[in-house]
């Protein structure tokens, strides 16, 4: 008997609601900052920081840090990778929606 | 539906620092030419735009963030600027040749309308801002100032008052706006 999967495997790493969330922000835009990701995705500052640190060690996103009026800001961009991470998982996420039907 | 995108352009022009520093300057413009300063009109745009600026460095960027959106779309917005600057100017020159027109017929200038130019040149720039944040709010600013203009003709008043009326409702909206987005800032620092 064939045990491999039926359905496609969702990555986790992009699969979770508020990294989703800011993924599709940052695939919308050119650039955002810590501060803008904070109101679109409706994230409390540490869950936020936790979540970019966690798509940056994956390199699905990069960071620069830049002192703006003595405040350090940092701006987020989506890597190749992270562009390569949301077209696979909407690949994916297709097959699963179609197997659910009407 | 627009797209996500979209929203998110239009979101980002939401903060109401740009409704309050045009009001302002709407206020201001329509002071000066209240207290016959007509050069008001002159100086004031470009210094509302260097303190809209400044208003947006300082106050709406620590709270509501920065956000670069994509080349196509900065691009898009280029043209778009282009062809609003295009229809404004050919706005300007409907409304001189109109005046023209009123000259000829009359053989003097019509004073009272000469007295709408002023809210209607300024309606003409809401509705070019209203095409270029896709803020549907810039379009209703052009109205209220064209009503300015309507009225500064019907009352006899001058320019003056009835652009400083409409300057006071656009800085309102515009301080609402941005007090709700500094009051959300609170609250999520809480």
């Amino acid at each position: 008997m064939d045990r491999a999967p039926v359905l496609p495997v969702l990555d986790p790493l992009v699969h979770e609601p508020a990294r989703l969330r800011v993924l599709v922000v940052l695939a919308m835009v050119e650039s955002a900052d810590f501060m803008y990701l904070l109101r679109q995705a409706g994230l409390s500052r540490g869950n936020l920081s936790v979540q970019m640190s966690r798509l940056e060690d994956a390199g699905l996103v990069a960071s620069t840090k830049r002192v703006v009026d003595g405040r350090v800001r940092t701006s987020y961009v989506l890597s190749p990778a992270g562009h390569e991470a949301l077209r696979t998982y909407r690949a994916a996420m297709r097959e699963v929606l179609a197997a659910i039907g009407d | 539906m627009s797209s996500p995108e979209a929203r998110l352009y239009r979101a980002s022009w939401a903060d109401g620092s740009l409704d309050l520093v045009a009001g302002a300057a709407v206020i201001v413009i329509g002071a000066g030419y209240w207290t016959d300063l007509v050069v008001a009109s002159i100086v004031v745009p470009p210094l509302a735009l260097v303190a809209w600026q400044v208003l947006h460095r300082r106050v709406v960027e620590p709270r509501a963030g920065r956000v670069e959106f994509r080349r196509e779309r900065r691009e898009r917005s280029r043209r778009e600027l282009g062809w609003s600057v295009g229809l404004g100017v050919a706005a300007l020159v409907a409304v001189l040749a109109v005046l023209g027109a009123g000259v000829a017929a009359r053989g003097a200038f019509p004073g009272d309308l000469v007295d709408a130019l002023p809210a209607t040149l300024l309606a003409v720039l809401a509705v070019v801002a209203a095409g270029l944040t896709r803020s549907p709010r810039f379009a209703w600013y052009g109205a209220l100032l064209l009503a300015a203009g309507a009225g500064a003709v019907l009352t006899g008043t001058g320019p003056g008052l009835t652009l400083v009326l409409a300057g006071a409702v656009v800085a309102a909206t515009g301080a609402v706006l941005l007090a709700r987005l500094v009051a959300d800032a609170r609250e999520d620092e809480a």
